[in-house]
């Protein structure tokens, strides 16, 4: 017999030479897995069309295109001191990235119940490949659309990096956000089969209610009061104010976003930790 | 030691029948330089015991602690995505593997014997070039131990045949774990067995013994 059975080996203490090994490779499996489905998903995305994942920019970049045509055709003045397609972008690529990461994460473990039977392949792994895969697209998008607005109308890349240091936090802000949010939203789409149909009708109100056609800060102070239970409006306020030289605000909160974002990631990882500890997941064969 | 299982209890839920416990506090041990069956009725929960075996899903209670490697299950297809190419969905399980793509391709290829249609969509496949795929990757990949799930039904006869031989091959370093619902199946490759009834296992020294009581049980 000789061999130790693994209950009689000493558990490892947090923080040991021993922890610390182990924690490096479990990261290294993590990273792997999380880099193969995110090369998995961005050809399975639009897997029945032939262009495949340039549609996944094509579209946000239609979509943009829309509205800013729209809303500069229909002659809106800016709300604020900065050209309409300016206030316009800073606000719907944010939204876009936070409201196309969340539905991904809705979908991500009940599309991912065939890859989940690899023992090293957890659900918190699918959740991030997506949501890094949606971040790597937004920044694509943007900066498109950064060449698109200098060469068809005129504006300058430099209304978008007002403050680099300070948009460089609000950047980290808005994934971390977007992180706590996708987490609440693949596990409750687990314990909730039917909280994919409701994010679908939760995210359009909210789409509109965030600050694309306007600031918080020039609401009435009525409203103002109301909207600012919106943590993400909050989120597109900062993001703003980072980007936009010239246009500043005080109605805006970075704590209620930030605790917002770690309350949903707490409640996310508790509800896929209960799923894994009872072993009451989802079984596909 | 190689595969241990101790007090484990699997209960599904499901909202229409309510409770259901497939498994009820089993321990036993799987040594290596052995390969096992496992016998039972349909229903008995011989998969539900593989799949925690291979990691695929957790028990509700217990452990199961492993110091070998432990293959998916063989011609195990559903991981696959149907829009992607076989050789796409080749490198996906190579890279969550560490294997080297070059090294696994080169050995499907010529395992599978599908030809140019691995860089075709998986849904353009028959099922049995699906499981030749699924068996060839599983056997590209070194485990120690491989799992196979109602026996080697992968592909035509010759097929089966050719990895049977690749079986006997690597005998040295693998071991062989299989359930079926035939004693038959299992006496050509396994050499001890066990008998998943009324949610206990009871395992044996010998296929003879095990395919005894599994008639007695199952009768």
């Amino acid at each position: 017999m000789g061999e130790k059975l693994p209950s009689e080996q000493p558990r490892r203490a947090p923080f040991s030479a021993v922890w610390f090994a182990e924690l490096r490779e479990s990261l290294t499996i993590m990273g792997r897995v999380i880099f193969a489905i995110m090369i998995r998903e961005s050809r399975t995305r639009y897997g029945s069309s032939n262009i495949g994942y340039t549609w996944a920019i094509v579209d946000p970049l239609a979509t943009l295109a829309v509205f800013v045509g729209i809303f500069s055709l229909l002659g809106r003045t800016s709300p604020i001191p900065a050209p309409i397609s300016v206030f316009f972008v800073t606000a719907i690529v944010p939204l876009f990235f936070w409201r196309g990461s969340v539905g991904q994460a809705a979908n991500a473990i009940s599309a991912s119940l065939g890859l989940l039977t690899y023992p090293q392949v957890m659900p918190a792994d699918v959740v991030i490949g997506r949501l890094l895969l949606e971040a790597a697209t937004t920044v694509v998008v943007f900066m498109l659309f950064l060449v698109g607005l200098n060469l068809l109308i005129g504006i300058s890349p430099t209304w978008f990096f007002g403050d680099p240091p300070r948009l460089l936090l609000a950047t980290l802000g808005l994934f971390y956000f977007t992180l706590g949010c996708c987490f609440l939203s693949s596990s409750l789409a687990r314990v909730l089969p039917i909280w994919p149909n409701i994010w679908g009708y939760m995210s359009r109100p909210v789409w509109l209610l965030s600050g694309i056609f306007f600031t918080l800060e020039q609401l009435p102070s009525g409203v103002r009061g109301y909207m600012a239970y919106n943590p993400v409006a909050h989120m597109v306020e900062w993001m703003r104010t980072a980007m936009i030289p010239t246009f500043q605000s005080e109605a805006y909160s970075i704590f209620f976003p930030m605790a917002f974002a770690t309350i949903a990631l707490i409640i996310g990882l508790v509800i896929d930790r209960m799923l894994l500890l009872t072993g009451d997941e989802e079984i596909v064969s | 030691m190689t595969i241990e299982l101790r007090n484990i209890t699997k209960t599904y839920r499901s909202r229409r029948s309510g409770k259901k416990t497939v498994l009820k506090d089993i321990s036993a041990t799987f040594e290596r330089g052995h390969s096992y069956g496992i016998l039972g009725v349909n229903g008995a929960g011989k998969s539900t015991l593989l799949r925690i075996i291979c990691g695929a899903e957790r028990p509700t209670f217990g452990e199961v602690h492993k110091d070998v490697s432990v293959s998916w299950r063989l011609g195990f297809a559903s991981s696959f995505n149907s829009s992607l190419t076989g050789m796409e969905n080749l490198r996906f399980v190579c890279r969550i593997y560490d294997a080297d793509i070059k090294e696994i391709s080169d050995f499907v290829e010529d395992f599978a014997e599908i030809g140019n249609a691995i860089h075709e969509p998986l849904r353009t496949y028959s099922s049995g070039m699906k499981s030749r795929l699924a068996f060839a990757l599983s056997m590209a990949i070194r485990f120690q131990v491989y799992v196979i799930d109602e026996s080697l039904a992968a592909g035509d006869y010759r097929f089966q045949e050719k990895c049977r031989a690749e079986f006997d091959r690597r005998r040295e370093e693998s071991d062989l774990l299989m359930t079926s619902h035939m004693p038959t199946a299992i006496q050509d490759y396994c050499d001890r067995a066990g008998v998943v009834h009324k949610g206990q296992l009871k395992m044996f020294d010998s296929v003879a013994e095990a395919t005894e009581y599994y008639k007695e049980v199952s009768s």
